[in-house]
């Protein structure tokens, strides 16, 4: 029951100590009542028993001698026991004898039963009624039945219980009292143990502890207790001191830390300023290799441009275009040229050296034909391999014979090594040039002669610059030194490697390694448009079922300045002249659904092409089929562009006889004189400036045909020109051949592709290719050299 | 022993069963007589209980012999005191009853005599014969008792009463017991009469 479990244990200990104590009493009396009732009743039956004998042993005679009087007067005799309240005698047969009733009349009380009779009393709620045998000599002659209240016992009981209840209360009270003094000797321990908990979980003193003196458990529990407090406060203790060291260590750590950071952010400091230290520097050498390069950039051109006057005018001259000369003359020029040209090399190679150091230079790798490039190489030094009668033979393994490399080092790399064999080969030797397979990914160039060979003690000086293998040697053997150092670095810088083996007195081998397939990097070089063709261009239709044709007709035409429109099938072909006008139409008979003729036809029949011009190009050489149609012209296939545009021109109603001037813009006026003679070569009409400014005036004043644009100009440089140029109305579609010695970068070749028509190095193949290049542009024929015919390829 | 007269079924079975229940409760032959019992049945029961209270000299008592009751003179009794004595035991005796003409047969022969009124005549003559054995002279003779006998019996109130001389019991060595004594009409003691 909660309420008892929450009373304080001084009174629970009361409480119980009287309850239990109480209870043992109420038990004790309570059996000693019972007892004492038991043996009163048992004392009170043989008390009346005894009464009963006596009465039934006098009155038996009584009973006998049938005198009733005498019976009554025996009964009477009880009259000194106040509690018998009736006496009666019956005789056997159940008849009232006698009776004595101190009490007065009272029932007859009922008969004992047989089982009573055994015991011979009963024992009523009131009183006792016994009876016994009147026996007389031996034998029953009747029943003497006496009554007695119960009052005595009564009396008796209630003495005996108010003793009881007294000697309990006061027992109780007594206890109580003795039990509540006592209880403390249990419940003061435990209650000094409440407080002394109490006040340590409130004051946190680990060092209060109990009194537990006793013996018994409380002493124990109290001794546990102090143990457990000691072990508390030892641990306390060491918790407090475990702090304090953690607290301490972490200060030190802190300590630590902070001097740390502030030793970190010094180094960063330092770090900074060492790399603001490093950047200036860093600056310091982009700048100064931006400088040397842009020193090398302005070299070359400045070195260029003299040389390239040098080389010009001396070709010129030992040419005899300016007039004759004589055999010395030409002899001298001879080798004034040979010189310049000499010379213009070895710039190019210096630039070419220091831009791979740099790591500048640009490879522009494209699919090309070793067999092709090498037979280009041996021709440039067919000459000499001729003056010293020597043999050269090419042998390319067919898997490598198409790669992608870049092609123009690629020849100088080749050129390098076969002018050394051809240089250090004695007359009637043989050099051999082979391509091998070179790994899976590689292929190997490989030159190998029959010369001087190398001493072992000197091959690795070869690759070094300005290394040649005898000094003294140098003047029989002309060469820079320069040669295989660039070669090796230009391959190193390709992903590629050199390698020599030599045999003294026996020959040399000089290989190259290179990728198959170089990592094309670099960015798709933008082709040079080749013309700009204006949008009212004349437009001319080309039958042509077979694609490539088309595609080099129209090629041409474009480049000649015509817009081109196709048609593959004689059908295409009629819808096209249902559309719109052509100024020209070249047609092919051979064509897959109608023949030429039929669509010449329909040509004459349409209504707006109905008169223009036709010129009919076929496999066919019977000119005279033609003849009796209308056409203006019948040309046989393979085609020719010249006359091609030559008919052109002449079917065409608006005469092209002018020869439009040529500008030239150029800030050197050597290089100025030359292109002059060299276009005057052409027939052309020239207008030479000397500066972007004037040309600019000079194509607002004349109608030009072309533009011949030096790069390096002062005020307005060539690029500056181009943009102007095209600003303007007529310089807008008026195609420029840029000329130039400048060395110039891949951004620099994108701007001017956009712009110009063609680039072209000064110095290094004449002017030939520029002079090409104008006729290819310009709408007439060149009067004096025979143009190339361009032929269809096949 | 009673007669009963004939009566209907049911009157019969209650009789019958008070005659049952007061068999059960009295082991021994009811005395439950219809009508109350004449004096002759009385003093015919008096004479067998006076056995039970007298105490006989050691010589006079033979366990093994039947205490004799002897009638002397004519029988009043019929056979009404050998139905009673049936059975019944007096000191742990059986009871059997004889009679006699001569006294000197009868005190040779019993313990208890009854003399009756007609042998009243001889009476000092009887006494004393008797006087010399141990018997216990009871009769119905007028002033039995003063005469010498021991027991007398008399008629008072419609009753049957009994006069008793202790003093001619004590002289035959027959002690009474006080019970007797106390129910007695009067005692003659040996210090003489006493009322």
């Amino acid at each position: 029951m909660p309420l008892l479990q929450n009373l304080p244990v001084k009174w629970k200990l009361t409480w119980f100590s009287i309850l239990s104590s109480s209870i043992a009493l109420a038990l004790a009396c309570g059996s000693f009542l019972v007892y004492e009732r038991i043996t009163f009743r048992d004392a009170m039956v043989r008390n009346l028993s005894t009464h009963a004998q006596v009465i039934a042993f006098n009155v038996g005679s009584a009973v006998l001698f049938n005198d009733p009087a005498a019976a009554t007067e025996t009964l009477a005799a009880l009259r000194a026991e106040p509690h018998i309240t009736a006496v009666r005698v019956y005789t056997t047969d159940g008849k009232l004898f006698a009776s004595y009733l101190p009490a007065g009349p009272s029932e007859q009380p009922a008969l004992l039963t047989p089982a009573e009779e055994l015991r011979g009393y009963r024992f009523e709620s009131k009183q006792l009624v016994l009876s016994r045998n009147v026996i007389a000599d031996g034998v029953s002659v009747g029943k003497v039945y006496l009554q007695s209240d119960l009052r005595e016992m009564d009396e008796r009981v209630l003495r005996y219980a108010s003793i009881v209840l007294v000697v309990l209360l006061a027992s109780l009270v007594l206890g109580g009292l003795i039990s509540s003094r006592l209880q403390r000797i249990i419940s003061q321990p435990i209650l000094d143990l409440v407080d002394v908990a109490r006040s340590i979980s409130t004051q946190k003193n680990y060092a209060l502890r109990v009194a537990a003196d006793s013996r018994d458990e409380l002493g124990l529990l109290g001794k546990s207790f102090n143990e457990m407090l000691a072990q508390i406060e030892t641990r306390d203790g060491d918790l407090h001191r475990a702090h304090h060291e953690l607290e301490r260590r972490v200060e030190e750590r802190t300590e630590e830390l902070r001097k740390e950071i502030l030793e970190r952010r010094r180094l960063e400091q330092q770090l900074r300023t060492k790399n603001e230290e490093l950047e200036t520097q860093n600056r310091q050498v982009e700048q100064a290799t931006r400088l040397k390069s842009e020193f090398l950039a302005n070299m070359s051109h400045e070195l260029r441009t003299p040389l390239n006057a040098i080389i010009g005018f001396s070709e010129l001259m030992h040419e005899g275009r300016v007039g004759a000369v004589s055999d010395t003359q030409k002899e001298y020029l001879g080798d004034i040229l040979t010189s310049g040209q000499h010379l213009l090399q070895l710039i190019n190679d210096i630039l070419d050296l220091s831009k791979v150091e740099a790591g500048k230079m640009e490879f522009r790798p494209e699919r090309v034909q070793l067999p092709s490039v090498i037979g280009e190489v041996r021709e440039i030094l067919r000459t000499l391999a001729a003056n010293k009668r020597l043999h050269i033979s090419t042998e390319v393994d067919p898997s490598v014979s198409e790669v992608v490399v870049d092609a123009g080092k690629l020849k100088q790399v080749l050129y390098n090594f076969l002018s050394n064999a051809l240089k250090f080969t004695p007359e009637e030797g043989s050099i051999a040039v082979r391509v091998v397979p070179e790994g899976a990914d590689k292929f190997c160039l490989e030159v190998e002669d029959t010369g001087i060979g190398i001493q072992p003690t000197d091959l690795d000086r070869l690759f070094k610059e300005f290394q040649q293998l005898d000094s003294t040697s140098s003047k029989k053997y002309a060469g820079t030194g320069l040669g295989l150092a660039l070669t090796k670095r230009m391959l190193e810088a390709q992903g590629g490697s050199v390698r020599v083996r030599s045999t003294p007195g026996k020959g040399s081998v000089f290989s190259a390694i290179l990728p198959r397939v170089a990592e094309l990097t670099a960015v798709p070089v933008q082709a040079f448009v080749h013309s700009i063709v204006p949008a009212d261009a004349p437009l001319v239709l080309v039958v042509e079922d077979e694609a490539r044709d088309l595609a080099w007709t129209t090629r041409v035409l474009s480049g000649a300045g015509y817009r081109v429109q196709g048609a593959v099938s004689g059908r295409e072909a009629i819808a096209r002249i249902g559309e719109q006008r052509f100024v020209a139409i070249i047609l092919d008979l051979l064509l897959p659904d109608e023949s030429g003729w039929d669509v010449l036809h329909a040509i004459r029949r349409e209504g707006l092409n109905r008169d223009v011009p036709v010129i009919v190009a076929s496999v066919v050489a019977e000119k005279g089929i033609g003849a009796g149609f209308a056409i203006q012209d019948y040309l046989v296939k393979p085609l020719r562009a010249d006359e091609l545009l030559a008919t052109l021109r002449s079917v065409q109603r608006q005469p092209s006889s002018e020869r439009p001037a040529i500008l030239v813009v150029d800030d050197d006026p050597k290089a100025l004189k030359l292109m002059e003679l060299h276009l005057q070569q052409l027939g052309c009409a020239v207008i030479a400036r000397m500066s972007g400014k004037s040309g600019l005036e000079a194509v607002a004043e004349v109608p030009l045909g072309a533009v011949v644009l030096d790069l390096t100009m002062p005020e307005m440089d060539g690029f500056e020109f181009l943009v102007r140029l095209r600003q303007m109305d007529r310089g807008r579609t008026l195609p420029v051949i840029v000329w130039t010695s400048k060395d110039l970068t891949t951004e620099e070749r994108d701007r001017l592709a956009s712009a110009a028509q063609a680039l072209i190095l000064k110095g290094q193949t004449g002017a030939q290719a520029l002079l090409d290049e104008l006729k290819a542009h310009l709408t007439f024929a060149a009067r004096s050299a025979p143009a190339e015919a361009a032929t269809m390829k096949g | 022993m009673a007669s009963q007269r004939p009566r209907p079924t049911l009157r019969a079975v209650t009789i019958v069963c008070v005659a049952a229940l007061s068999l059960t409760l009295c082991p021994a032959a009811s005395w439950a007589q219809p009508s109350p019992p004449t004096d002759t049945q009385v003093k015919a029961a008096f004479l067998y209980n006076f056995g039970k209270f007298v105490t006989w000299p050691p010589a006079a008592e033979r366990a093994d012999q039947p205490f004799v009751i002897g009638i002397l003179g004519d029988d009043p009794f019929g056979d009404m005191l050998d139905q009673m004595v049936v059975d019944r035991a007096i000191r742990g005796r059986k009871v059997s009853v004889r009679r006699f003409t001569s006294v000197n047969d009868a005190t040779a022969h019993c313990q208890l005599l009854f003399i009756s009124a007609s042998a009243a005549n001889q009476l000092p003559d009887i006494l004393r014969a008797t006087s010399r054995a141990s018997v216990l002279t009871v009769s119905d003779a007028e002033g039995f008792a003063e005469r010498g006998g021991m027991i007398g019996f008399r008629i008072e109130d419609k009753r049957v009463r009994f006069d008793i001389n202790a003093a001619a019991a004590a002289s035959s060595g027959l002690a009474m017991s006080s019970q007797l004594l106390k129910l007695a009409r009067s005692v003659v003691s040996p210090q003489g009469p006493r009322e």
